[in-house]
């Protein structure tokens, strides 16, 4: 069981890419929906389907029927994010994005911290909060959201879907016959497979997803250079991890993406130049923003972290959570020169806006490890006054007064 | 993925076949753990097999690991995780690291939790100071999730434990269950495992 | 598809060894401490069923799954309604509060953890040879709802058929290695909750290669196989 588990996660699950699971629209007519690129008119000229209600085939329908199911139960999942000001945001985005499909299109988002979105065909589709976290701006996320719409409106991938849920139903039938011995999420297989299946589109599809998903980001107004930025985003973090790209399985089952990442960029040089929209992406997800940090740190892949961070602090020297995140990683990493950088990072968030109250205590412990008694004391009263219900006050306390 | 699924199959077929048990009864008396930690549970416990896991040094359990478990790590060395992967899986693993702070403790059992059990959602509720096998250690409590959103088997888990650092070596107790009912059920047994917590010594004095 | 074949073979294994139902039960009648008639809350049957092609891999076939679920639902509903049987029934499986939810999903991990842990098997547990006891805790109660129900029932099956070309591969089995199987695997529990306590006080495994619930009778069968031993 935890081999198998194992072998998933070498993949690189955590900064997957753009092309997750995105599935094939059904109509009433029966027939494909002639949406999309074609003559690349643009999307809203085309001949839309109207809202979908039935089901062409009994494959779409066992789908669905599964599909239904799991969106009925995520309304009330732990991960469910009901912040509801970024809902709203999601929402209007969402909606600019697939236009006159806007009604069919349900966002939700969900309190993961890796890079991934899927959109699902009754309607669905999950943002990982991780993607959030990933996007600096609205033209960032635009392109992966749009891409994701992209999949739907095109009726992508029957055949991939059918192969994937056969994996995803012997999977549940296997772990309910004889049952998943070993820890918790062993048990977990069915979204396990759902989710490795979210990276098997086939070349064609994608090029084609990418093309609607860059002409919707240039139709509203964004920056349609985004899209490449993205990728270019996700190979710098594999990097930085050390992670070989064909281990991941983003990449084993995307040979071609550096080439996508250069037909993008081209594309994009083709479409008017549009809005990046990086104060009101960074207005819109405030609220959840220090979340998406800490989830980001407790996974423990610093090297991703100290490079997010770097972006947002790109866009804004001033961001002391970046700062904070930033700093932290340094300093739980802990290689050498870490220590250093995480003193440079954590002071300077102790002097920028926004730092959370752990700041203080970071560099606090960084301070007493360094024998700097007096400055680690006052560091850590500074931390209890700015949180004085601090889960580990007693500790702390302690700490201060030994 | 379809290897995986075969690797899976086959290991769960060899374990049907050969009768072997998945879980033996571990009962309430001393439990030596690597040589180097001596437990005593208050009631017996199902003790899981390598077969069934080789993460951590122990895990036990009372009504099966989706409902509750007791982990165990014991000595591990500086610049090494909690649990034992290999390959490319361990790469992400954060390490334990000697003089490490005792709250940054508590994160690395967290980030151990994320990367090896899809835990997240972390919602600590208490970080303290405790005394365990005459150690100065972290005791902390904190509530996760686990399982993907709109799965039927995504739980609410909370989670208590200790952890402390002896000899330059890490230490980690942690009892883990389903947040509803399991928690609070089993609170008081795994509280007793971690009292009786005592050092033997790493390897060598340890022997007796 | 070699896995799926492995599933199949470990699966037929576990099928001959077993019998078809099991049940473990606290409690032989069904009380109330007032002494009136206990009201049991009926959750909708947790149903899939999927189609199983040569290869022995299932694929979930909604239209049948609907017909299950419709024809287990209204036999659940006769077998109550012959047996006079004070009930409620819900008529969806959706969840009104995060605190149901939560009941729920506590619901899914004990029953998944019952079927794997209780019965005779390569993953029984020392901890639960000779005693019987899971539970849900007291906070159960939020699932009541507006039912004031003293107990409550739940029933999950999944289970699979041959499509024709599996039918050919069952052939070749039964000649190679003298197995039959008869189709797929149907697979499933009821279980039955206190809702003041938490405890479940009975609860039913099924596992069985024939039965097709996609037809009233047999489905009314399986519904009566999995409600055998019920306390009343």
């Amino acid at each position: 069981m935890n081999l198998a588990r194992r072998a998933f996660l070498a993949g690189g699950c955590a900064f997957c890419a753009l092309g997750t699971v995105a599935c094939t629209p059904v109509d009433n007519s029966g027939q494909r929906p002639t949406t999309g690129i074609d003559g690349r008119t643009d999307l809203s000229a085309r001949n839309l389907p109207g809202m979908r209600t039935g089901a062409t085939d009994d494959d779409d329908d066992g789908l669905r029927g599964s599909v239904d199911k799991i969106e009925r139960q995520i309304k009330t999942s732990r991960s469910l994010v009901r912040d509801p000001a970024v809902n709203a945001y999601l929402k209007d985005l969402v909606g600019r994005l697939a236009g006159d499909y806007a009604p069919d299109i349900r966002p939700y988002l969900l309190r993961v911290p890796d890079f991934n979105a899927g959109q699902y065909p009754n309607g669905m589709m999950q943002i990982w909060s991780g993607l959030l976290l990933r996007c600096t701006d609205e033209a960032q996320l635009a392109a992966v959201l749009g891409h994701e719409i992209g999949h739907y409106l095109r009726a992508h991938s029957r055949e991939q879907l059918r192969s994937r849920r056969q994996m995803v139903d012997a999977s549940q039938i296997l772990a309910m016959i004889f049952g998943a011995a070993g820890a918790p999420q062993a048990a977990d297989l069915t979204s396990l497979m759902l989710t490795a299946a979210f990276f098997s589109y086939g070349r064609d599809q994608e090029r084609e997803a990418d093309e609607i998903g860059i002409r919707r980001l240039a139709e509203i107004g964004l920056d349609p250079l985004a899209a490449s930025g993205n990728w270019d985003n996700i190979l710098a973090e594999i990097k930085a991890l050390g992670i070989d790209p064909s281990s991941s399985v983003v990449f084993a089952t995307h040979p071609d993406s550096a080439e996508r990442a250069s037909t993008l960029r081209a594309r994009a040089r083709e479409l008017p130049a549009g809005a990046r929209h990086a104060q009101e992406y960074a207005r819109a997800i405030a609220a959840i923003r220090p979340f998406l940090f800490d989830d980001q740190i407790r996974k423990g892949q610093h090297a991703a972290t100290i490079l997010i961070a770097g972006r947002w602090l790109e866009a804004n020297p001033n961001d002391g959570l970046a700062r904070y995140a930033k700093g932290e990683s340094y300093r739980l990493r802990a290689k050498d020169g870490d220590e250093e950088a995480a003193i440079e990072a954590l002071a300077a968030a102790l002097e920028a806006d926004g730092t959370p109250p752990t700041a203080w205590r970071s560099l606090g412990s960084i301070r007493r490890k360094r024998g700097e008694t007096a400055e680690a004391n006052t560091l850590f009263r500074e931390y209890l006054r700015r949180q004085p219900n601090a889960p580990d006050r007693d500790l702390i306390r302690r700490s201060i007064t030994s | 993925m379809r290897k995986m699924f075969r690797t899976l199959t086959i290991a769960i077929a060899v374990l049907t076949l050969s009768g072997c048990a998945a879980y033996s009864a571990l009962e309430p008396k001393s439990t030596d753990v690597g040589q180097r930690l001596a437990l005593t549970p208050d009631r017996t416990w199902s003790r899981a097999s390598a077969q069934v896991q080789s993460d951590w040094a122990e895990v036990w359990t009372i009504d099966g690991p989706l409902l509750n478990s007791f982990r165990v790590a014991a000595g591990i060395e500086s610049g090494k995780p909690l649990v034992a992967r290999r390959g490319e899986a361990a790469k992400a693993l954060p390490v334990f690291r000697k003089g490490m702070a005792l709250e940054d403790m508590v994160d690395l059992v967290q980030s151990t939790l994320a990367n090896t059990a899809g835990a997240k959602d972390f919602v600590p509720i208490s970080v303290r100071p405790e005394k365990v096998a005459g150690q100065d250690a972290v005791a902390f409590e904190f509530t996760y999730g686990t399982g993907t959103a709109g799965s039927s088997i995504e739980t609410d888990r909370r989670a208590l434990g200790t952890a402390f650092e002896a000899d330059g070596r890490l230490y980690v107790l942690l009892f883990e269950a389903a947040e509803v009912h399991y928690f609070e059920k089993l609170r008081p047994a795994a509280e007793a495992i971690i009292r009786s917590a005592r050092l033997t010594g790493g390897g060598t004095a340890g022997k007796s | 598809m070699r896995f799926v074949k492995g599933v199949v073979v470990v699966a037929a294994l576990m099928l001959l060894s077993a019998c078809v139902t099991q049940h473990h039960r606290l409690a032989e009648n069904l009380a109330r401490p007032d002494g009136r008639a206990p009201k049991i809350l009926v959750l909708p049957v947790d149903a899939e069923l999927s189609e199983l092609s040569f290869g022995g891999a299932p694929t979930t076939r909604q239209d049948w799954t609907i017909a299950a679920r419709d024809n287990m639902n209204n036999s659940l509903r006769q077998i109550f309604a012959e047996k006079t049987l004070p009930a409620t029934f819900r008529d969806v499986d959706v969840a009104t509060s995060d605190d149901q939810a939560k009941l729920l999903r506590l619901h899914a991990a004990v029953g998944q953890s019952i079927m794997r842990h209780q019965y005779d098997g390569p993953t029984s547990l020392p901890t639960k040879i000779g005693s019987f006891e899971w539970s849900l805790g007291p906070t159960v109660s939020v699932l009541a709802g507006d039912s004031q129900a003293d107990y409550m029932l739940a029933i999950y099956v999944r289970d699979s058929y041959s499509s024709a070309s599996r039918v050919a591969a069952q052939v070749i089995a039964a000649a190679i290695f003298g197995v039959a199987i008869q189709g797929g695997v149907q697979v499933g529990f009821a279980s039955l909750v206190d809702m003041r306590t938490g405890e479940i006080v009975w609860f039913n495994r099924l596992m069985r290669g024939a039965g097709d619930l996609r037809t009233a009778g047999p489905a009314r069968e399986s519904i009566e196989m999995l409600l055998a031993g019920l306390p009343q």
